[in-house]
């Protein structure tokens, strides 16, 4: 740990750096948009959407070194696509007969295939495997900047809306019934969610984004009693995992992606097994607790 | 004619994906009415509200609620659904529930402490003050249905709409409920879902049967042959109104 403590400060690898901030910067927005994704449990959604990037990236390299437009960037790319994928998805299970599973599976392998195909088009050696499982090698400074924007809009969003957002997940009828907009805050909230799984897709890679969106808000809604709580507590979690990930893998020279995923999935399986055994242990398999749980599950 | 009317259906019909659920139904509810709306299920109780409310749109026919259209009177309205499908897990507790009742499309932000009197005097009024700090989901099937009760009643609405609220309710909370429902109409119109006459059809005015057609008949007229006639057989919605009594039959 030591080493990676030095290797923060150190001028000659600036990215150490960088990836560190990003993984800070971005928790924030996980945690509370990641809450939103699994209370409202659309993480298949989410999926998707982080999967589509890859089109994004690959127009957007193709545009840059192809046809010379300076700001297609590859953020840029992401950014569109993702948003795009969150809109199409959204109105499709909004306003559709569509089936939405289906559109989703399309979004979501159609993302990928375009992003190869332009990539292999685009000249110069481009590893599509950096984008698909992250590379902390790529974040710049600038990154750090866009992070901090997005950060800001999903904090006072989801700070604002928190109301109108729990009541849409709790119970989009009723919030209907109360004159809320509940196909806007759908719609607002995909988006939201697709510009979070934007900011670490650099540091995660498009394939597993999805696991640090929903693991730390899994871990944390075992905690909590509020949503705001919740969303409080993935922030922590998705703070520790990210930095915790970062100093483990650059320690032993690991990848950075895989080893922040296999640290939360290892957190999020350990809480709930302890919390499962607490409860067995705790109710001593007493009839009337086995059956008071059987009655709250029905009702 | 008159706007008063609390609601008024006339014609309606409707079908889900071409199965008729509704057929030419007629009704008319006055402002302070309580009424009870029984039928088999799947015979059209909840479609009924549902239409009332908005959230559904007839095929045929007009539902005017408060002189309005539909949707544009729903916020005078307390709904209280039969269910509310949600996740098990999902972290809220009851006063977080019960203040979506005070939700308001044009305002951002925190409750106000309005908002929050409001919701406690909804949970004072149904009997579950004290669990205001509970998880919703550590509640009992009767204290959740209680709580959808006090979620409708925080938005001070003018009429309450109860899908089945004594469905998970032994038989005396559901005594001590429908004195909460008759001290309620006192001050709102109140059209409620329930499977059970037996207790109903002494606190409410009318009672409409639902099963495909609509019929409305007065508390009085509540027997045997009428529960077989419902039940039972045919697909029709007879009409007995307090007003034609027992002398015209």
């Amino acid at each position: 740990m030591g080493e990676f403590a030095r290797a923060l400060f150190d001028p000659d690898v600036p990215f150490v750096m960088y990836a560190f901030l990003t993984g800070i910067l971005a928790s924030v927005a996980f945690g509370i948009v990641g809450t939103y994704v699994v209370a409202r449990r659309i993480s298949y959604i989410a999926g998707a959407i982080a999967h589509s990037v890859l089109g994004g990236i690959g127009v957007a390299l193709y545009a840059e070194k192809v046809h010379g437009i300076w700001w297609a960037t590859p953020m840029l790319g992401a950014v569109v696509s993702a948003v795009a994928a969150a809109m199409v998805v959204g109105l499709v299970s909004l306003y559709s007969s569509e089936r939405e599973d289906t559109v989703i599976g399309a979004i979501w392998a159609t993302g990928m295939a375009v992003g190869l195909l332009f990539i292999a088009r685009t000249p110069g050696y481009i590893e599509p495997m950096s984008y698909l499982f992250g590379n902390i090698l790529l974040i710049t400074r600038r990154d750090l900047w866009i992070v901090l924007g997005l950060d800001a809009v999903v904090v006072v969003l989801g700070v604002v809306f928190y109301h109108k957002f729990l009541a849409v997940s709790f119970d989009e009828e009723f919030a209907r019934l109360r004159g809320i907009h509940v196909h806007f805050y759908h719609l607002l909230l995909l988006c939201l969610t697709a510009l979070t799984i934007v900011l670490l897709v650099r540091v995660v890679g498009i394939v597993m984004v999805i696991a640090l969106l929903t693991l730390p808000a899994a871990v944390a809604g075992q905690f909590s009693r509020r949503l705001w709580q919740m969303m409080l507590l993935s922030v922590v979690f998705c703070l520790f995992f990210t930095t915790m990930g970062l100093a483990v893998s650059y320690t032993h020279n690991l990848e950075s992606g895989p080893t922040i995923i296999v640290l939360a999935a290892a957190v999020y399986l350990v809480v709930t097994v302890a919390l499962r055994l607490k409860k067995s242990l705790a109710s001593g398999g007493s009839r009337a607790t086995s059956m008071h749980t059987e009655d709250s599950s029905v009702s | 004619m008159s706007g008063a009317r609390a609601v008024e259906l006339e014609g309606v019909w409707f079908s889900y994906d071409g199965a008729p659920v509704l057929e030419s139904a007629d009704l008319s509810v006055e402002t302070g009415e309580l009424i009870c709306i029984i039928g088999p299920n799947g015979g059209g109780k909840t479609t009924l509200l549902k239409l009332i409310l908005g959230l559904l749109k007839p095929d045929k026919g007009t539902v005017r609620v408060f002189g309005k259209g539909a949707v544009s009177a729903r916020r005078r309205i307390g709904y209280s659904p039969q269910y509310v499908h949600h996740d098990p897990q999902f972290p809220v507790t009851v006063m977080d529930v019960v203040l979506m009742g005070r939700l308001e499309r044009r305002r951002a932000g925190p409750y106000s402490r309005e908002d929050r009197r409001a919701a406690s005097e909804a949970l004072d009024e149904v009997g579950i003050g004290g669990l205001s700090g509970r998880l919703f989901n550590s509640l009992s099937g009767g204290q959740r249905q209680r709580l959808l009760v006090a979620r409708a009643l925080a938005a001070r609405p003018d009429m309450l709409l109860l899908d089945e609220p004594t469905a998970n309710v032994d038989v005396v909370a559901e005594e001590r409920f429908y004195e909460l429902i008759e001290r309620l109409n006192e001050r709102m119109t109140i059209i409620m879902v329930s499977h059970d006459l037996g207790l109903v059809s002494r606190i409410v005015d009318r009672v409409v049967c639902v099963s495909r057609c609509l019929k409305v008949h007065p508390t009085s007229q509540i027997d045997a042959e009428l529960i077989r006639d419902m039940y039972g057989s045919d697909f029709c919605m007879v009409r007995h109104d307090h007003a034609l009594g027992q002398g015209e039959r």
